[in-house]
């Protein structure tokens, strides 16, 4: 065994076979500063072993039973609560309405009042006033609000909201055309960068990664007015439309789905966002057995090294390890 | 009376059966959350935080589940709950203060006090301090492993991780422990 071997085995020591074990020992016999590195581990080990425990206090299962008696108590005001509500759910409805009803008019009561009395200007906005003719009324709509600039136009407007903390709004492009290419450029947040497609009227123009604190701007061709598209960083809002959601991408591409249950699929799972694609790839190819397209394997052993290597590369990543694998390890890399 | 007729008893709201198990586990659990939290207080406000989970969850366990297991695993979410709370308010004050050198991806120091460390050899202090400044992830293997000597499948359940990847874990853990002591290497 030479010094670099010894330091392999060091930071595997758990994981050693008898053999290694006295091949260390053997090696650290001759070699000084190899002894002084096996002494410091060992050292470090006995006294963590070494460390006193503590004892609760006196009152701790007073207190604890103190807590529980709350946590019982909280139940049942709640449980009665619930069956009042349950029971009272008319009157409670009925009181709820009425309040609503008095905020509304309460904000309201100016204009009210002025309408009464007959103080207001007169204007009628938005009013179409009845009559026995089949054709419409020739009285124009004073002072009405433009309903939509473009009706006539092939695309709706796409507007924006941006706040000025920098959170951002799902809005909805829809267009008319065949297929519109958007980009996605960042404008304070340089790791946005995405490109989408959008299909006739039915746009779901996306943008991964959005910075919390940046703006993901989306330039839609053949939008003339070039607006600025924000979209929010939040993909749970797809659930909650009821549509699938897509976890992410696979490095070629691919979409892969959120899946509730993994179990029994036998696929592991790393997800990354787009900015640490490199540094994961990096732990990735040093640990895996074999790539077969998107596809990775690897032993147990190795996919504890790629998580503290994305650990200590400073990576968020979310994982899944498969209960149901044999000897190896299968996953993918998902980008979301 | 056995630890099942003592689970039983607790799923139908027995309050004696209930503080009869917390007895037989409360001195683990304590100083698993110590392990963990480095400090004492937070130790034993873990521990309560457990005991009422474990209260008002018991129906939920299933009985031929290993109880010590179930109850262990609490243990170690709730201990990585308070590490996580404690990482995103060190942020908040980091990105407050606006100061490069808070930034961080370690969990904020909570190091032994004084009183704590009044009983300590200066190597145990050294040991303490540098299980305080290490990831949960390994904090928690440590702690199982080398303070409370639970076996790799014990370890391997109350983590939820596959046994093979328990040895890697030490391994890796042991590696950021003797980096945080290399400073004070000449202790050892």
């Amino acid at each position: 065994m030479d010094c670099e071997k010894f330091r392999k085995c060091l930071d595997n020591f758990e994981s050693l076979t008898d053999e290694e074990r006295l091949s260390m020992t053997a090696h650290a016999s001759e070699c000084e500063r190899c002894a002084n590195e096996l002494d410091f581990m060992l050292s470090v080990i006995k006294t963590v072993k070494s460390l006193p425990e503590i004892e609760p206090p006196a009152d701790f299962l007073e207190r604890l039973n103190v807590r529980i008696d709350e946590e019982e108590r909280k139940k049942r005001l709640s449980s009665r609560i619930a069956y009042g509500i349950s029971r009272n759910w008319k009157q409670y409805t009925a009181a709820a309405a009425c309040l609503a009803l008095i905020a509304v008019l309460t904000a309201n009561s100016k204009l009210l009042t002025d309408r009464l009395s007959g103080t207001d200007d007169g204007v009628i906005v938005g009013d179409i006033p009845v009559t026995d003719s089949a054709e419409p009324s020739a009285l124009p709509l004073a002072a009405a609000e433009p309903v939509a600039s473009d009706n006539t136009s092939a695309s709706d407007t796409v507007k924006d909201i941006i706040s000025e903390t920098g959170a951002v709004q799902n809005t909805a492009a829809t267009s008319k055309k065949e297929t519109v290419k958007s980009e996605a450029v960042s404008v304070s947040a340089p790791s946005v960068k995405s490109v989408t497609e959008t299909k006739s009227n039915d746009a779901a123009v996306e943008t991964e990664n959005i910075e919390p604190q940046g703006i993901a701007v989306a330039h839609i061709e053949d939008n003339p007015e070039n607006m600025i598209v924000a979209y929010s960083e939040e993909p749970d809002e797809m659930q909650l439309k009821g549509r699938s959601a897509i976890a992410g991408y696979t490095l070629s591409g691919k979409p892969v789905m959120e899946t509730a249950d993994y179990s029994g699929q036998g696929v592991g799972r790393i997800k990354i966002s787009p900015k640490d694609e490199k540094k994961a790839m990096e732990a990735i190819m040093k640990y895996s057995y074999e790539v077969d397209g998107d596809y990775y394997t690897t032993s147990p052993d190795n996919m504890v090294n790629i998580f503290c290597d994305l650990d200590d590369s400073g990576v968020s990543y979310a994982n899944y390890t498969p209960e149901d694998y044999e000897d190896l390890i299968k996953f993918q890399l998902v980008i979301g | 009376m056995t630890e099942n007729d003592l689970i039983k008893r607790c799923k139908k709201g027995d309050r004696e059966a209930f503080n009869n198990l917390f007895v037989n586990y409360q001195h683990q659990v304590i100083n698993i959350a110590y392990g963990m939290l480095s400090d004492r207080e937070d130790a034993f406000d873990a521990a309560q935080e457990v005991f009422v989970r474990v209260y008002k969850n018991i129906e939920s366990f299933k009985e031929e589940s290993s109880f010590a297991t179930w109850i262990y695993r609490i243990t170690s979410n709730v201990c990585s709950d308070i590490l996580r709370k404690r990482q995103r308010s060190a942020k908040v004050v980091s990105i407050n203060q606006m100061s490069e050198e808070n930034k961080e991806t370690d969990i904020p120091d909570t190091a032994p006090t004084p009183e704590e460390n009044a009983f300590l050899s200066e190597r145990q202090r050294a040991v303490r301090e540098a299980i305080s400044e290490l990831r949960e992830e390994y904090r928690a293997v440590i702690t199982l492993c080398d303070i409370e000597e639970m076996s790799y499948d014990d370890i391997a359940d109350i983590l939820k991780i596959p046994k093979g990847t328990v040895k890697s874990r030490i391994n890796r853990a042991r590696a950021a422990l003797k980096k945080n002591l290399e400073k004070k290497r000449e202790l050892f």
